[in-house]
């Protein structure tokens, strides 16, 4: 079953708002530690709330948001500004149309490059640990070694993925102006008298 | 002596918590969520820090015309670039979730500003940061990374 498309800001706020509460729990009472996946997790949440935060404009309808928030969150946080230009007037089913079909070709696009990390939670938290220590009571030379190893093998990993995203964000930000220019000249195509 | 930090950052969230793991590290921090503030803060509405903690996907609000600031995408490069106007060599950490290059590319870097990606810089790894770039500053030793 494919993943569902339509996202309400109040579904995924619920979610940033129960991980946060359980975070500064554990923040606080582990003095300021946390684990990495988390982290991410936590800032994918919050960049979807403000995501909707800026999108839910007045000047917007209601369905057309969710079409373009559907498609647009998995921007990141690169497409907020392109949606500042967004003033569309109200909506009618040929925009939705055109809406519907970028949606879907973004969709496909983002199917095939969902960042999936393969760095595993217990490198991860070797990692994290032993930086927590040189932060607090510092490191003797071969723990040194250890985290100056993670840290290549860490980034071995990630750079390779980094490349793909500023492609694909590319890639993302150009379809966007693309679907802008195709929405906004519907609009006016079908607000003439 | 607590050294004392400057955050420019219109997000709160998990930029709280970068706030609560440089107290916990007795650091005096104060954090300012819009480019007014930011911009009279430069000009001395409040002293000096010993480091700036600057975002760069920011609303421009009225004082920094939409264009200039790509749309928001580089607000905290004009940002930078007003900072660097009053405070020429104060340490800088640009942390941001942009990654695009073209826009990247349009920050003037300087041996006393260093960049960071958000997603990969926990609450304690800031604070290791800054205590890094700080020691770097003041006794010139061996590069931080």
């Amino acid at each position: 079953m494919p993943p569902a498309l339509i996202e309400t800001r109040e579904s995924v706020r619920a979610k940033f708002d129960a991980l946060w509460g359980q975070v500064v729990a554990e923040f606080e009472a582990k003095r300021g530690k946390m684990d990495r996946l988390t982290w991410r997790r936590l800032r994918t949440l919050e960049a979807r709330v403000r995501f909707h935060d800026v999108i839910e404009s007045p000047a917007l309808s209601r369905a057309l948001i969710n079409d373009l928030s559907s498609w647009a969150i998995s921007c990141g946080r690169d497409a907020f500004p392109y949606l500042y230009r967004l003033e569309l007037p109200p909506h009618d089913m040929r925009v939705r149309e055109v809406a519907k079909a970028a949606r879907l070709e973004l969709r496909a696009v983002f199917d095939e490059i969902e960042p999936e990390t393969a760095w595993t939670d217990a490198l991860s938290q070797e990692q994290d640990d032993l930086i927590m220590k040189r932060l607090e009571q510092g490191l003797n030379d071969d723990e040194t070694v250890r985290l100056e190893e993670l840290k290549a093998l860490h980034e071995a990993h990630l750079a390779p993925l980094d490349r793909q995203f500023v492609d694909a964000n590319k890639k993302h930000i150009q379809r966007i102006e693309d679907l802008i220019a195709e929405i906004t000249a519907e609009c006016a195509t079908s607000t003439q008298p | 002596m607590s050294k004392s930090v400057v955050i420019i950052d219109d997000e709160h969230g998990t930029t709280d918590l970068y706030v609560k793991a440089l107290r916990m590290a007795e650091f005096e921090v104060r954090h300012i969520d819009n480019v007014k503030d930011a911009l009279a803060h430069f000009q001395g509405d409040g002293s000096t820090p010993d480091i700036y903690i600057l975002d760069l996907m920011m609303p421009p609000g009225d004082e920094i015309k939409l264009e200039e600031s790509g749309f928001g995408l580089s607000t905290g490069i004009v940002l930078y670039r007003r900072l660097r106007e009053k405070h020429p060599n104060l340490p800088v950490i640009i942390l941001t979730s942009v990654s695009n290059p073209e826009i990247l590319g349009l920050l003037p870097l300087d041996d006393n500003t260093r960049r960071e990606a958000k997603i990969d810089v926990m609450p304690f790894e800031l604070v290791e940061k800054i205590k890094e770039t700080l020691t770097y500053d003041r006794d010139n030793a061996a590069s931080f990374n």
